[in-house]
Parts: C-alpha cells; sequence; structure tokens
C-alpha cells in the first residue's frame, strides 16, 4: 500500500495529465460531449421508470429520483471496472514506450469515471434539493469506496484479461447481471425481509460491497439523511485487505505482462 | 554505467497464468530473443547496436528500459535511462500544444520542465500556428517533427535512440541529427540502435553486432561494421568463411 502511495505521488504530473487527456477525449469524440454522462443514466431511468412504475406498476414515491442515484453510481462502478479490465491490453503502446509503474494505468479509469459520476451526483442534489444538508458532503465517501473498489477489482481483472482475452467479454455480462444484484431498481429491504429468500442468498447479497455504497448514495441523496457508517467501514477494511493482496498479486505477475502484450 | 551480465530473456509461445504463478514451465514452449548478453558501458562512451530484423535490437533496448525483466543474468544500471520514442501517448483529437505536455509527462518530465522548454519544443518542431490545431490535421512530417522535438526535451543519464534518426525529409533529418548530437553531448552515455553503419561509425566508440538474440561481434565500429557489412551481401557465405562467431547461435 505504501509502495503504491509513492507510485501516484511520484507519477502525479503523469495522473493528470492521463486524467485531462481521458476527460477531454470522451468530450471531443461525440456531439454532446460530456452531456452524455447524464444522459446515460437519464435514459436508463426512464426505461426502468417506464418498466417499473408503468408496467408493473411498483416503486414508491420520486421513484425516479431514487432509481437515478442508484444508476448514476452503478454506471460510474460498471464503468471502471470495464476499463480497469483492459487497462493492461488497451495501453499496450504506451507500457512498451514509456516506463511508467504499471498500477499506473489502472487508476487513471476509476477517477475519470468517478468525475463523471460526480456530475450526475451533483444534478442530483440540485434535483432533490430538499434531502440536502451538511450530511450531503459525506457524499465524497460512497465516491471513494466505488473508486477503490473498482481499482482492487482491476488488479485481478487486468491480469487476467492479458493471459484470456475473453475476461472482458465475461464482465460486460457479468456487470449487466450485477446491476440486478444492487439496490439500484429496489429498496435492500425488499430482499431482506422476503420470505421466499434463503438465508444464505441474504448473507451472500450482503457481501456485495456495492449494495453498501449505493445504499449509502440512497440515503444521503434521495432519504436526506447520514449513512449507517457500520456497513461501510467493513466494506472499507474489507477492500483494503484484498486490495492488499491484489497489489502482491499485481506486483508478482505485472513484470510478465509486457512479454505477453 | 550499464552492466549486461549474460543476460538472456525468453517469449513463451503458450504462457499461462497457472504455469507463471507455480513455475510448472515446459521448456519446449520457450523462444529466446535474448540470450547470453554481456557488456558493459562506462561515462562517456556510446554503444552502437546493430543486426538484421529479429535480432533482439529492439528487445535489448526494452530490457535496458526494464520494461522486459530478463529471465536470466544481471543488469546493473547507474542512472536515469529513457528510450527516445516518437509520439508517445499522441492523441489526435487534442492539440500539438496539449500533446507536448501528455507525452512530456509520459517521457518522465514534470509540468513545470514542460513549460520551461516549451519555446525550445515548438522552435524546433517549426509547425508555427498549427502547434495550437489538432493534431489530426498534421501531415506526417509535422506529426514526426513534433514528435521528435519532445522527444529530445528530454535530459537522462543514459539515452536509448531506437531507430529515430530514420524519420522525416532529407532536410529535417540533417535537423534531428544535429540535435542528437547535441542531446548525446549532454547525456552520460547512450546507446544507438540503427541499421545505418555510417550513422553509428559517426557517433559510437563501440558496436555490438546481434543476430538471433546473440552477441556476433563487440569491438571498435570499423571492424564490426565491415564484417556486418560483409555478412549481408551474403550470409550464408559469411557463415561458411566464419563458423567460430555462430558457434552457438
Amino acid at each position: 500500500m505504501l509502495r503504491l502511495s509513492k507510485d501516484i505521488w511520484e507519477n502525479r504530473h503523469v495522473l493528470r495529465s492521463q486524467f485531462y487527456v481521458n476527460i477531454k477525449t470522451t468530450v471531443a469524440t461525440t456531439k454532446l460531449g460530456m452531456l452524455w454522462w447524464i444522459l446515460d443514466p437519464l435514459f436508463l431511468m426512464l426505461i426502468y421508470y417506464f418498466v417499473v412504475k408503468v408496467i408493473f406498476n411498483r416503486g414508491g414515491e420520486n421513484f425516479h429520483l431514487f432509481l437515478l442515484c442508484g444508476l448514476v453510481t452503478y454506471q460510474s462502478f460498471s464503468r471502471s471496472i470495464s476499463l480497469c479490465t483492459s487497462a493492461l491490453t488497451r495501453s499496450e503502446g504506451l507500457i512498451k514506450q514509456a516506463s511508467l509503474p504499471m498500477v499506473i494505468y489502472l487508476v487513471i479509469s476509476p477517477l475519470v469515471q468517478a468525475f463523471f459520476g460526480m456530475i450526475g451526483l451533483i444534478i442530483i442534489m440540485i434535483w432533490n434539493y430538499h434531502a440536502l444538508g451538511l450530511h450531503t458532503l459525506s457524499i465524497v465517501v460512497p465516491v471513494f469506496l466505488t473508486i477503490i473498489i473498482s481499482f482492487t477489482a482491476g488488479l485481478f481483472l487486468s491480469i487476467f484479461e492479458v493471459y484470456i482475452r475473453d475476461t472482458g467479454r465475461f464482465i460486460t455480462y457479468i456487470l449487466r447481471f450485477g446491476l440486478y444484484l444492487c439496490p439500484v431498481l429496489y429498496s435492500p429491504d425488499r430482499i431482506y425481509e422476503s420470505q421466499s429468500i434463503p438465508e444464505y442468498a441474504k448473507t451472500l447479497y450482503s457481501l456485495n460491497p456495492m449494495v453498501h455504497v449505493i445504499t449509502a448514495v440512497h440515503d444521503l441523496l434521495f432519504y436526506g439523511k447520514m449513512f449507517d457508517p457500520v456497513p461501510i467501514l467493513i466494506v472499507f477494511a474489507f477492500v483494503l485487505v484484498i486490495m492488499q493482496f491484489g497489489l502482491f498479486f499485481f506486483r508478482r505477475v505485472s513484470p510478465y505482462v509486457p512479454k505477453l502484450l | 554505467m550499464v552492466s549486461f551480465d549474460n543476460v538472456s530473456l525468453c517469449f513463451r509461445k503458450h504462457s499461462s497464468l497457472f504455469e507463471l504463478l507455480f513455475k510448472n514451465k515446459n521448456k519446449e514452449l520457450d523462444f529466446w530473443a535474448l540470450k547470453g548478453i554481456s557488456f558493459s558501458i562506462y561515462q562517456g562512451e556510446t554503444l552502437g547496436i546493430i543486426g538484421r530484423n529479429g535480432s533482439g535490437k529492439s528487445t535489448l533496448s526494452l530490457v535496458c528500459t526494464k520494461i522486459y525483466q530478463p529471465d536470466n543474468g544481471n543488469i546493473e544500471i547507474n542512472g536515469q535511462v529513457q528510450l527516445l520514442a516518437l509520439g508517445v501517448g499522441f492523441q489526435k483529437q487534442l492539440s500539438g500544444r496539449e500533446n507536448v505536455y501528455i507525452s512530456g509527462c509520459l517521457l518522465g518530465l514534470k509540468t513545470f520542465e514542460i513549460r520551461e522548454r516549451m519555446n525550445e519544443i515548438e522552435e524546433f518542431a517549426d509547425i508555427g500556428d498549427f502547434m495550437d490545431e489538432q493534431v489530426r490535421t498534421y501531415s506526417s512530417g509535422m506529426r514526426s517533427r513534433l514528435a521528435f522535438a519532445i522527444a529530445t526535451a528530454i535530459r537522462p543519464d543514459i539515452l536509448i535512440l531506437d531507430e529515430v534518426l530514420a524519420t522525416g525529409d532529407r532536410a529535417f533529418q540533417d535537423k534531428a541529427m544535429d540535435r542528437m548530437k547535441n542531446l548525446h553531448a549532454l547525456a552520460k552515455c547512450a546507446i544507438i540502435i540503427s541499421h545505418n553503419p555510417a550513422q553509428l561509425k559517426q557517433l559510437c566508440n563501440k558496436v555490438i553486432w546481434l543476430e538471433k538474440g546473440r552477441i556476433v561481434m563487440q569491438e571498435e565500429p570499423m571492424q564490426v561494421l565491415d564484417a556486418y557489412q560483409a555478412f549481408c551481401k551474403n550470409p550464408n557465405e559469411w557463415i561458411k568463411k566464419n563458423p567460430e562467431f555462430f558457434c552457438d547461435a
């Protein structure tokens, strides 16, 4: 972890310039540019709102805002994971020309996606201004957690992608399915209070860190209250342990990566 | 400053993560891109590397920059090494000036160092107002000039040049050659990879001739380059006459 901090600090100029490149090129490649970052979840919100609220007549009051909180957070997470998975294979040219610590390639995407995610979250804050308060400042906690969860997953997935190029394709389907395993379309209470779901499935559900991250975002921006710190602290500790293991694995294998690209 | 002791590097034809983690390697699948490479360069020296395509020249430069990790042998490097690469991280949707920052950072410069050297880069690239236009609007010559200007703005201790002088028109090549000589004078030592014997004779103290990842000859430039040129005219005949050089190739 100390070495990671050292690598990030020593390469802060590269990180800053790559962050800028990612933001600028995302904007430059489409006519509507950055607007897509709010249009995407808005369109998804309209689709799910139509299915859940109109067709199935489910979802509570202000369901559109509830959906939007979950969709923006999940989309930021899902894009980070996809980009982290392909971070090494996409950067083949750079890896063979610039002698940067390879872990740097994994840090960029979660930061860029968090930036775009924050834009969406700020729009939700303005839209649902009744929920604003001092607790809103704590939004940085779930955003930071999303960054470190994606980075940690990237430590493993980026290496798997180098060895098994189909990894990215599987991840796309897992992430699509993951949307339904997170409380984006429903409240987590629906799972915990269900009589038909077995206890072990409920335990497995609670082990998904994104369940707690999205719940925290709902608490802050939809319900307008502080999130429960206990599950967030547990997720944080759990991710740090996995990250340490991931860094060990990544450092063990990454020196061989340039030869395989 | 740079010392290679019996360095070998292999590419595995079918690598698996399991093999890598548990060292259960099938040796028959190994392809040795470099085998038993030993040489030293001291401060003030310039080493030239010559060889046919696929002889391992670029692989050797990537080992020097620690991008490729050797499978055997020891490497000792004292000082900052930089492989002079053109157009690192170039983004065609961004302006030339923005690309100077992006590429410069990737080559190891800090933002304030790039700012300090911006005039020098602009002057050398000589692309006028195009500096603030998107790189996708550039001709290939303009792109090469800008890339060369950025790459040569770095001041490493050990400089590695891999065929960078083969870019642009004749006038630009002459200008680039002068720039290289200045850069070369500033670096403590340099490694030049080239297919051009005349260039190596002009710049190097010592030349290594590589063939199939092995060192065939490592001597004074004249001696190595004359032998290499004779070899290139008729490789089979040269090998017949000088079998001692290829005994383990």
